[in-house]
Formats: structure tokens, sequence, C-alpha cells
């Protein structure tokens, strides 16, 4: 017997690694993960040499837009500096709004809303297959970022964290096909779920024919969860279908945030009540 | 260089590669080369069998833990490839960078079939039938063109002479003869 297994080591030992490979196939299949310490070690691993040829990169750069490349400076300031104005005026009036609003709520007894707590990221990797959708960012279980927590920035919604690390993090983004977001179209609320296509485009699924759904709405997130602050924006309509059998409209949407050009994003903690 | 320092040699390079395809700052964001494929060419033509299987396994396995690749995908096509590579040795003999362009064209080809296989039976993503075929042209031709260069540097790198892949040639076919 001990012959036989001396004999065929190596065919053992390829039956092995292949029977492992099956095994791990399997339990996707069914959606259970590998123990999350073997993605915390590696994703440890990675994180310095991540983060220094991030850090260089973003050196050179800022020493090449801040010194060298100023040709459109001077243009560059005064549109922002009106932008800026008209930025301002915008958000006094909000300001007010909102007041206005949580004082009529505060009447009509309305429980109050959740308040999220954020923290900025900076982006120091990215999948490295083309086939799935993910970042790597640099903040970590050390922050007290969680698994599922919102990843954000100003455009819009980026996506959840997936994996967790010490001091650094695994996002999936809203265009990978695992991502199923619920929200709603903003002109009529009609609920769907924002589902990544693994392509620049997204579809949102089960928004019944009856909804009305047009080029150009905007959709965004529901809230419902607890993960996503209600009102983010996802994307906007590119695409509407009836044409297909079946109870639900064929929907596709233009991600509101560029995912190729994301440099910084915001995590949003645990939401808490605010008294 | 003994085998097991240039093996080690190697998995250097094929975590040095899938740190390199991490950085979120190369050119090739949305059109990716696979260049793990061309490490695991240079293993399938230098490497023991055992060990290298050992390699190629380890690889797709660090990929697909720092990607969102389902587990155990990236390393039964990285295993896969590489006994095919063993097996196509009993006929074919492969020492220049020629060779690897051949393999790598091999490779996307099985890549093709065998990822259409999951993402479609499988895992049941229906939807992705047009993106899917972008980013594997994409993908193929990125391949295609860094893959070859990469192969020849990891060649160089590890002392893997022509002589030296003859003598291994003779070798692994003169045991068979025997």
């Amino acid at each position: 017997m001990l012959q036989f297994f001396a004999r065929k080591k190596r065919l053992l030992f390829l039956l092995f690694l292949l029977a492992l490979t099956l095994t791990l196939l399997a339990r996707d299949t069914k959606r259970s993960r590998l123990p999350s310490f073997v993605d915390r070690f590696l994703l440890a691993l990675f994180t310095p040499p991540l983060r220094i040829t991030s850090k260089a990169f973003g050196t050179a750069s800022l020493l090449w837009h801040r010194y060298l490349a100023l040709v459109n400076t001077q243009r560059d300031n005064e549109l922002l500096r009106s932008q800026r104005d008209t930025l301002l005026m915008e958000n006094r009036l909000l300001q007010e709004q909102a007041r206005e609003n949580e004082r009529l709520r505060d009447l009509l007894g309305f429980k109050q809303r959740h308040t999220f707590h954020m923290i900025p990221a900076e982006v120091i990797g990215q999948d490295p297959t083309s086939w799935f959708k993910s970042l790597i960012i640099d903040k970590g279980s050390d922050d007290h970022v969680v698994e599922g927590a919102a990843v954000i920035t100003p455009e819009g919604v980026v996506g959840r964290i997936l994996k967790v690390a010490s001091s650094s993090a695994h996002v999936l983004l809203l265009i990978d096909v695992n991502s199923n977001i619920d929200a709603v179209v903003e002109r009529t609320r009609a609920r769907g779920i924002v589902v990544g296509t693994g392509s620049s485009r997204c579809r949102f699924s089960y928004a019944l024919k009856t909804d009305d759904v047009v080029p150009g709405d905007r959709i965004v997130t529901s809230g419902l969860g607890g993960l996503f602050p209600s009102g983010m924006l996802l994307g906007t309509v590119v695409f509407v279908s009836n044409d297909k059998s079946g109870f639900f409209q064929h929907i596709e949407l233009q991600p509101a945030v560029d995912f190729s050009k994301v440099k910084e994003v915001f995590i949003v903690l645990s939401g808490r009540i605010t008294p | 260089m003994n085998d097991n320092t240039r093996l080690a040699l190697i998995l250097l390079c094929g975590c040095a590669v899938v740190l390199v395809q991490m950085l979120p700052w190369l050119p090739w964001r949305e059109i990716r080369p696979d260049l793990v494929l061309s490490v695991v060419i240079l293993l399938g033509i230098t490497a023991p069998l055992c060990r290298g299987a050992g390699l190629c396994w380890a690889l797709g396995f660090l990929l697909e833990r720092l990607s969102g690749i389902p587990p155990g995908t990236g390393q039964l096509f990285y295993l896969f490839f590489f006994l095919l590579i063993r097996l196509l040795q009993r006929f074919f003999q492969f020492q220049t960078v020629a060779s690897a362009f051949a393999l790598l064209c091999v490779g996307q080809v099985l890549k093709y079939g065998y990822f259409s296989f999951l993402f479609f039976v499988v895992y049941e993503y229906a939807s992705l039938s047009e993106h899917f075929l972008m980013t594997w042209l994409f993908e193929t031709l990125a391949t295609l063109v860094v893959g070859p260069l990469l192969y020849a540097g990891l060649q160089r790198l590890t002392a893997e002479t022509k002589d030296h892949l003859l003598a291994q040639y003779v070798i692994y076919h003169g045991r068979r003869l025997q």
C-alpha cells in the first residue's frame, strides 16, 4: 500500500490539488466563504506595497499638476470661483429648506432620520482581473470599517465593503455582477434593484411594467436595509424597454460615478439615530 | 541557480505580477492583460511537475483572493493550463518566445471556453454575453502584447537559457523513452 502511494505520489498530489479546487468551487456555489483570516492576511500583505506605489504615483502626479501643467490654471480658477459662488447660494437655500423640513417633521411627530458617520479613504488598488470590478482602499478595521459598509463619493454610490483587513479594505463596485442595491426612481418612487452587469452600465431590475420610468430619470438608493443613506444617486436611466414578455421592464442605467477615475471615496460607517 | 531558488524567484515574480495588475494608475485600467498566464507558461515549461502545479495553484489562489473571482475559479484554470502545457511538451518543444506567444493564444482561447462555462452555466450570469466577449477580446489583445515580453524577461531573470531548456527537454524525453 505504502509502495503504491510512494509510486503514485505525483498523481496523488495533483488529484489532491484538483479536489481542493473543486471543493472551493462547490463551496462558492452555496455562497459560503473561506475563513476571512486568509483574505485578511493576503490583503494585509499586499497593502504596504500598494500604498507605497500609490503614494509615489500620487506625488509624481501632484508634481506634474502643481508645477508643470499650469497652462489652464488661471481660466480654471475663474470658472471654479463662479461655480463656488453659485453653490454657496444654493447651499444656503438648501440648509434653510433642511431646517424647515426638520421643523415640519417634528411637528408631524415623524421619527428622526438616521445620520451617518463618514470617513474618507484613498484608492490604492484595483481588481487584478478584468472579469470582476473591485477596488482596494487604505482604510480597514483599525478605522472601524466593517464588511457591508457603503462606499460613496460626492457624485454617487461606489459600492460596498467586501473584505476588511486591519489597514485596508476591498470594495465591491456597483457595476460588479455580484452587486445588488435596493433603489427607487427619484421622480416616481418606483422601486427596483440596481444590479451590476460587469460592464460600464447597470440594470434596474424588478420595475413593473406599470411603473413610470423614462430615460433621464435619476435612480437613487431607497435607504432600506440601513447600509446606504437614502437618496444617494446611483445613476441615470439611459434605456427603457417594455417589449419583452413578463412582468418587468428592461431598464439600463449609467452609473453616476466614473469608476475609472475614482481616487478618493467616503465610507459610510454604521448609522445612528440623532437625538 | 538551483531548482528551488529558481522556483522561489518565479513565485516572487508571480506575486509581483499580481501586484502590478492591482495598481490603480496603470494605463490598462480597463484593458488589462493576464500577466499570471506568462508565469504559468514559464512554470509549465521549466518547473518540475508537482512543485510547478503547486505554484500555479498558489498563484491562482492569490489572484482570486485579492479579486472578486469566485473561489476555485482561477486555480482550476491555471492548474489545468499548466497540466496541458506538460502534456503538449510531449509533442512539441517550447523554447522560444514565439512558442510562449502560441501558448498564450491557446491559454486565452481555453479561458474563453472555461469562463463561458462558469459564467453562463454555473453562475448563470445570463446578461453578460456582450460584455463578456468584449472583456475577453481586450484581455486577449493586451495579454498577447505584454505577455511575451514578460515571459522573455522572466526567462532571462530566472536564467533559463536555450541550452538549459534543450537539456531539460532531452532529459525529460530520455526518461520517457527509458
